[in-house]
């Protein structure tokens, strides 16, 4: 092409190629599964954050100084990281597919980033309010050492017998003096509970627990205090009446 | 030939959906200036640069029913023709060549944005100006070929750049202090 006539030759080479525009359908079906992707990514985001908002709310704020050298510490030690990063990974999802919809580009980053977290803490308290943050829990149960491990560490932080932290399920009382709870590791507990500080809340078969206290022989357990264990529904499935038949007799000492 | 005198762009576009050859009004009306463009950022021959602009007529034409209404056309076909342009440099690893900044209407616009002295000579001045301008990061260049070459105002630019109006807008500045810093550093008397 060096005659300059860059028009003509454009157009001749459309004809001879039989070159047609897309068809509208094509356009319209890629702006929607941007759209789509977007809404999606901001549910997900806003689902991570209600699970974020619900751990936190359970969290053992009414015993932190029993557990923690200091607030920062336990702060630190019991934040959701990976709802966290969960949260995160899909605001940026979220980010990235409404700056390539057809007009983001108009909208400045940090409005963008914005709006998707403001959408997904809105969005987020509301899934709580409803339950949904419970469920979601609930769900990711399914590696339970994954999930003591990394989704909610608070769980891994209350298994620790040898440093006084023991959580499990009620599911023997034995007498005024002694019950009996599963550990969160499926062990037995006889927990000497003569001399400990009693929850306000009756407590009842099935419930979750968490003790403070100190080990004296293989599988006792001295309580100081006892407390119920908020937002450990999954360990309920750890009790009940299939528990109690494993154990109708009571514990040798 | 298809008569398209009085015909906005837009209605060629719709026309041009049905029949192709009111495509060839569209492609008349830019070649001149968006070859000019071409030559402006990329460091092609004329003939490269030709086959850019016929790649990205094709381009433009394949993609007629993503035309957003809302946008000026000459907006949208200047970004198509930036990208492919942007497309060929990684393909050639070119580089952008010196800018012709020579013109006196541009030079009157520089002067009156960047405070530029009125009472320096001409000739000195649009050969420091041009010398200063080309030491500019490409980011900076490209902003502002489209403002004071291509005479786009901030939301075209910002249209053809993907790029939010207030981006421009501190795009433009930061050029402005770029220039000012590399006129200081080289110790030219602007």
């Amino acid at each position: 092409m060096s005659d300059n006539n860059v028009s003509q030759d454009t157009l001749k080479k459309i004809k001879n190629k039989d070159i047609k525009p897309k068809p509208r359908w094509h356009f319209l079906l890629k702006d929607y599964v941007v759209w789509i992707f977007g809404f999606i990514s901001l549910l997900v985001g806003s689902l991570s954050f209600s699970v974020v908002l619900y751990m936190l709310v359970n969290n053992d704020w009414d015993i932190y100084s029993q557990i923690s050298n200091s607030l920062w510490q336990f702060i630190l030690t019991t934040l959701p990281y990976f709802w966290l990063l969960f949260l995160l990974i899909f605001i940026g999802v979220a980010y990235y597919n409404f700056r390539h919809t057809k007009g983001g580009y108009k909208i400045a980053v940090h409005k963008l980033i914005a709006g998707s977290i403001i959408f997904s803490i809105l969005f987020g308290s509301f899934l709580y309010k409803i339950g949904v943050a419970q469920t979601m829990d609930g769900l990711v149960i399914g590696n339970e050492y994954f999930y003591k491990k990394v989704i909610n560490r608070r769980a891994g932080a209350w298994s620790q017998p040898d440093k006084g932290l023991l959580a499990g399920v009620l599911i023997y009382v034995e007498d005024e003096e002694h019950v009996t709870v599963k550990g969160l590791d499926g062990e037995l507990w006889q927990v000497d509970v003569t001399e400990a500080e009693l929850p306000l809340l009756p407590v009842e078969i099935s419930m979750p627990l968490k003790i403070i206290g100190e080990v004296q022989g293989d599988n006792i357990f001295k309580a100081k205090a006892i407390f119920p264990m908020k937002g450990m529904r999954f360990m309920k499935d750890k009790g009940g009446p299939h528990s109690m038949l494993d154990i109708k007799r009571p514990l040798e000492r | 030939m298809f008569n398209c005198k009085g015909k906005t762009d837009e209605e060629l576009v719709s026309l041009a959906l049905g029949e192709a050859d009111y495509f060839l009004c569209l492609m008349k009306r830019y070649e001149a200036k968006l070859l000019r463009y071409i030559n402006r950022i990329a460091n092609i021959r004329q003939e490269d640069a030709e086959d850019v602009l016929q790649d990205s007529f094709i381009k433009v034409y394949e993609n007629l029913n993503n035309f957003d209404d809302k946008l000026k056309f000459s907006s949208w076909i200047y970004r198509i023709v930036h990208n492919q342009v942007i497309s060929n440099f990684r393909k050639l690893k070119a580089r952008p060549q010196q800018i012709d900044w020579d013109s006196e209407n541009i030079l009157n616009n520089l002067i009156a944005d960047f405070n530029i002295s009125r009472e320096i000579d001409r000739e000195y001045l649009s050969q420091k100006v041009a010398q200063v301008l080309e030491e500019l990061d490409d980011k900076y260049q490209e902003v502002l070929i489209l403002k004071y070459l291509e005479d786009k105002n901030y939301q075209e630019i910002s249209d053809i750049l993907k790029k939010p109006m207030g981006t421009i807008a501190t795009l433009l500045s930061r050029a402005k202090q770029q220039f000012k810093k590399v006129v200081k550093d080289k110790k030219f008397n602007l």
